[in-house]
C-alpha cells in the first residue's frame, strides 16, 4: 500500500504562483509533488526590489506599496506578512503639485483653486463615502463583486457630473496613477476604490522593510515545489490518463509532464500567449480572455539624486504631480528610516504610461526630470543615476470585467472538461496584491479540499 | 458626537481672533462657568470645559516684552503675564504666536524652542517639534511656540488648543493613577481578607474606589476625542490635529491608562465587596448572639417558672 501523492503544477512565479504553492503546502493534508513554473530568471513576478549600479541604493522597480484593510477587518495580505515575520514601514502622502502649487489640504485647495473648487471637491467627497462605504470598500476586495446599482456608466461620466473644473482635475490627477487608466475605460466602483484609498478609514498604506520583494523571498523559502526558472511553458494539453501535460522550453531544448491539477498564475498579457491544444478548452481560455483583458500600464522612471532636496518642501513617502496627466512620486528612499541614499521614483499609469513607454530611457529620465515644478528645479543638476521599468499591459483596468463572474467561475475556465485547471490572478479581484491573494486562497482552498477528500491512499 | 475639527474650529469669541503681530498669549482650560474672561473654544466632552484666554486680547506693550524676553532667551517678565490664582483652573497653556509671511521662514528660533522645552519636568517631557506644510509647531507640556501665515494661524491655533486640552486631561489622569499604586499596595489584600482591624478603613477605602471611578468616568470621556478618526479630505488644521496626538501616542496612552484604572477599580471593587460582606456577616454574628442571649434568658425565665410551680 503507497500513499498517493497529488501531483501540480503552477504556471508562473510571480506572487500569485509563490502564494498558491505556499497555501497549497499548508492545506493540504496529504502529500503533494508541487512543481513552479517561471519563463524568467526569477521569482516575484510584479513584485521587485532593486538596487542602482553606483550605490547600493535600494528601490521599488515593480509594486509601490501593499494596501492595509485591517481597520475594517481580516486583512489575510497583512496576516501573511505577520505569519512571514516581515515588517512593516507605513507609508503616507496626501500633497498634489498641481500649476506648480503644492496642494497638501482642503486649505490649499481652497487658496490655490478657490472657494467653489473646495467645495465641489467636498461635495465629491461625500458622495464617494455615501456611495461606498468602509465595509462596502472592504467586500470588493474581499470578493469582487458590485456593491453599487448596476447601470451607473463609467467612471469617467460621474467625474463629469461635477461642474467644476480644477475639482475634476485635481481628483483626476490625485487617482490617475494608481487606476493604471482613464476614468472612461473604468467603472465607477473601481474608479470611487482608487479615489477612497486617500482616506484613512478605508485603508492604509505599507511597505515591507527591506524591500517589498522580500514577501517573494519569504514565501520562496518557505515552498518545498520544485521551482524551474527559465522553464516558459508553452502548451498545456490532457493526456491519455485525462491528467494535465505541460510543456515547457527551457534553453533550446522543449520537455512535458503531466499532472493531477494545472495552476495558472500568470499575468492576463502572458496568459494569451499561452497555448491549450484542447479545443474545448483553448475556447474556455478564449472567453476568459475576452471577459477580463481590460490593460491599463504603468511606467516606473526612479532616480538617484545625490542629496534629498525635496524633503523640506514635501515631506511623506510620496506625492501627486499634475504631470503625465498625473503621476505619483515615490521618495524611495524614505522606505528605509535612516537611509543616506535619495531616490525619487515616478509612477506613470495609463495611456500616458503607454505612450510614453515607447521612448527610450534617456528621454524619459530627462522628461521626468523636468516635471518637477520650478520650487525643485534645483534637484535637476543632482542625478547620479536612473533606472526605467516598464510595466505595459501588466494590469487590469476593470477587474473582475464588465459584469463579475462567480468566484468559481472565474477561477475554473472550463469546468464541466476541464475541471482540473484552475487560474490565478490579481485581475481577478481587484487588481492589487491584497487580490492575487484572495484569488491564491480560493484556489488553494478548491484544490486542498479536492485532496484532502480524495483516495489519499493509493491501492 | 465627536465634532468634525474642519467645521469647528472657529473661535466662540470672534474677538479673540489671533493678531496679526507677535504676542504671547495665557490660556486656561476651566470649567468654571463664572469665568466671563473671552473664550477662545469650548470641547464638547461632557465637562463643559472651556479654553479661556486670561490675558488682555489686544497686544500692548507687555506682549511686545515678553515676546522679545523670549527670543532673546531671557525669563518672561512676570508682571501680568501669569494667571490669578485660580480656585477652579484645570490646565494652563503659554502659547507663543509668530504670524509669518514668509513662507521660507518656517525655522522657530532656537531661543523659544528653548522656552517651550523648559517648562515640564526634567527628564519626563521631551519637546515635540511639528512642521507640516508651513505651519511649523513647538509643544511641550504647558507651553507651545506657533508659526504660520496669518491667514492659517487661527485654525490651526485652535487645533493645537484642542490637542494641548486633551492631552493635558490625559496627562492628569495618568499622574492620578500614577500616586495611587502606593494606596493600592497597601489595600490590595482587604481584597482577599477584611476583619475588625481594617473596619476603621472603610471609609478610606470608599473615597478611594469613588476617586478611581471618576477617574474612569473622565477617561471614557475624553477618550473618543483621543481616538478622533482622520478626517478626509484633510485641512491644515486636522492635519496638525493627527500629527500631534500621533506623536505624543495619545490613542496607546489612553489604552494604557484605561487599563490601569480597570485593575485599580477591580481591586476597590472587590475590597467594597469584602467590607460589606464582613459587616453583613458580623450583624449576623451580632444578631445570633441576641438570639441565643435571649433564648438563654428565656430559659433561665422557664426553669424558675416551673420550679416556682413545683413549690421548690
Amino acid at each position: 500500500m503507497a500513499m498517493r501523492t497529488w501531483k501540480v503544477a503552477i504556471i508562473g512565479g510571480g506572487p500569485g504562483g509563490l502564494m498558491t504553492a505556499y497555501l497549497l503546502e499548508k492545506l493540504a493534508a496529504s502529500p503533494i509533488d508541487l512543481t513552479l513554473y517561471e519563463a524568467s530568471h526569477r521569482l516575484g513576478g510584479k513584485i521587485k526590489t532593486m538596487s542602482f549600479g553606483s550605490t547600493p541604493a535600494p528601490y521599488e522597480a515593480g509594486a509601490a506599496e501593499f494596501y492595509d484593510y485591517s481597520s475594517i477587518d481580516d486583512d489575510p495580505l497583512r496576516l501573511l506578512v505577520k505569519e512571514l515575520g516581515l515588517s512593516i514601514h507605513p507609508m503616507s502622502g496626501s500633497a498634489v503639485v498641481m500649476d506648480e502649487g503644492l496642494l497638501s489640504n482642503l486649505d490649499d485647495v481652497r487658496e490655490c483653486l478657490g472657494d467653489a473648487a473646495a467645495r465641489a471637491l467636498v461635495a465629491f467627497d461625500r458622495s464617494a463615502q455615501d456611495a461606498m462605504s468602509p465595509r462596502d470598500f472592504y467586500a470588493i476586495g474581499e470578493s469582487y463583486r458590485e456593491v453599487l446599482p448596476q447601470g451607473l456608466g463609467c467612471f469617467g461620466e460621474l467625474l463629469e457630473a461635477i461642474d467644476e473644473p480644477h475639482a475634476v482635475r485635481y481628483i483626476n490627477r490625485l487617482i490617475h496613477s494608481d487606476l493604471a487608466t482613464e476614468p472612461q475605460n473604468t467603472s465607477v466602483s473601481y474608479g470611487l476604490q482608487n479615489y477612497l484609498m486617500n482616506h484613512p478609514a478605508y485603508m492604509r498604506l505599507y511597505a515591507i522593510e527591506g524591500g517589498n520583494e522580500q514577501l517573494t523571498l519569504a514565501l520562496a523559502a518557505r515552498i518545498t515545489a520544485r521551482i524551474l526558472l527559465q522553464h516558459r511553458v508553452t502548451c498545456v494539453s490532457r493526456d491519455g490518463a485525462g491528467r494535465l501535460r505541460v510543456e515547457a522550453t527551457h534553453t533550446d531544448s522543449t520537455g512535458s509532464d503531466s499532472f493531477d491539477s494545472v495552476i495558472v498564475a500568470l499575468p492576463i498579457e502572458h496568459l494569451a500567449a499561452l497555448h491549450f491544444s484542447d479545443p474545448v478548452l483553448a475556447q474556455a481560455m478564449q472567453r476568459h480572455l475576452d471577459h477580463h483583458n481590460h490593460p491599463a500600464h504603468y511606467l516606473r522612471i526612479t532616480i538617484l539624486f545625490d542629496h534629498p532636496f525635496w524633503r523640506p518642501m514635501l515631506p511623506g513617502s510620496f506625492f501627486m504631480l499634475d504631470r503625465f496627466d498625473g503621476c505619483c512620486l515615490y521618495d524611495e528612499s524614505s522606505r528605509n528610516p535612516g537611509s543616506p541614499h535619495a531616490v525619487l521614483g515616478w509612477l506613470i499609469g495609463g495611456s500616458s504610461a503607454l505612450q510614453f513607454g515607447q521612448l527610450p530611457d534617456d528621454e524619459l529620465v530627462r522628461l521626468a526630470l523636468n516635471s518637477l515644478p520650478s520650487q525643485l528645479a534645483l534637484g535637476r543638476g543632482h542625478v547620479i543615476e536612473a533606472r526605467v521599468h516598464r510595466w505595459l499591459h501588466a494590469v487590469s483596468a476593470l477587474p473582475g470585467g464588465c459584469t463579475p463572474l462567480p468566484i468559481d467561475r472565474r477561477h475554473q475556465p472550463d469546468l464541466l472538461h476541464h475541471p482540473n485547471l484552475f487560474v490565478v490572478g490579481d485581475y481577478l479581484f481587484d487588481s492589487t496584491l491584497n487580490g492575487v491573494l484572495d484569488s491564491a486562497e480560493h484556489v488553494s482552498g478548491w484544490l486542498s479540499d479536492l485532496i484532502n477528500a480524495g483516495p489519499g491512499v493509493l491501492l | 458626537m465627536i465634532p468634525n475639527p474642519a467645521t469647528s474650529f472657529q473661535s466662540d469669541d470672534p474677538s479673540v481672533a489671533v493678531p496679526a503681530t507677535r504676542r504671547v498669549e495665557q490660556i486656561l482650560f476651566t470649567t468654571d462657568r463664572r469665568d466671563t474672561r473671552p473664550v477662545i473654544m469650548s470641547f464638547d466632552d461632557s465637562s463643559g470645559s472651556r479654553a479661556i484666554l486670561t490675558t488682555s486680547d489686544t497686544p500692548d506693550a507687555l506682549d511686545t516684552a515678553a515676546v522679545a524676553a523670549i527670543l532673546a532667551g531671557e525669563a518672561l517678565p512676570e508682571a501680568g503675564r501669569r494667571p490669578p490664582e485660580e480656585p477652579h483652573y484645570e490646565h494652563h497653556l503659554t502659547l507663543l504666536l509668530m504670524p509669518e509671511i514668509d513662507p521660507d521662514a518656517t525655522q522657530i528660533p532656537s531661543s523659544a524652542l528653548q522656552w517651550a522645552a523648559t517648562n515640564g519636568r526634567p527628564g519626563r517631557e521631551n519637546l515635540v517639534l511639528i512642521a507640516i506644510h508651513g505651519a511649523t509647531i513647538a509643544w511641550a507640556p504647558g507651553r507651545a511656540v506657533l508659526m504660520a501665515h496669518p491667514s492659517r494661524i487661527e485654525s490651526v491655533r485652535l487645533a493645537l488648543l484642542d490637542f494641548c486640552f486633551y492631552e493635558a486631561e490625559l496627562r492628569s489622569i495618568e499622574d492620578a493613577v500614577s500616586l495611587g499604586w502606593p494606596n493600592l499596595k497597601r489595600d490590595a489584600p482587604l481584597a482577599f481578607e477584611f476583619d475588625d482591624r481594617s473596619v476603621g478603613r472603610r471609609s478610606e477605602l470608599s473615597t478611594r474606589f469613588q476617586r478611581v471611578v471618576a477617574l474612569r468616568c473622565r477617561a471614557s470621556q475624553i477618550m473618543p476625542h483621543l481616538n478622533r478618526p482622520a478626517i478626509h479630505p484633510p485641512t491644515l488644521a486636522s492635519q496638525i490635529g493627527e500629527r500631534f496626538r500621533e506623536r505624543s501616542r495619545l490613542e496607546s496612552r489612553g489604552d494604557f491608562v484605561s487599563d490601569q484604572l480597570e485593575i485599580q477599580e477591580r481591586v476597590y471593587e472587590q475590597c467594597g465587596q469584602r467590607a460589606s460582606d464582613y459587616m453583613i456577616a458580623r450583624k449576623e454574628n451580632l444578631l445570633c448572639w441576641m438570639v441565643v442571649v435571649l433564648l438563654g434568658a428565656e430559659l433561665v425565665l422557664l426553669l424558675v417558672g416551673l420550679l416556682a410551680s413545683t413549690g421548690v
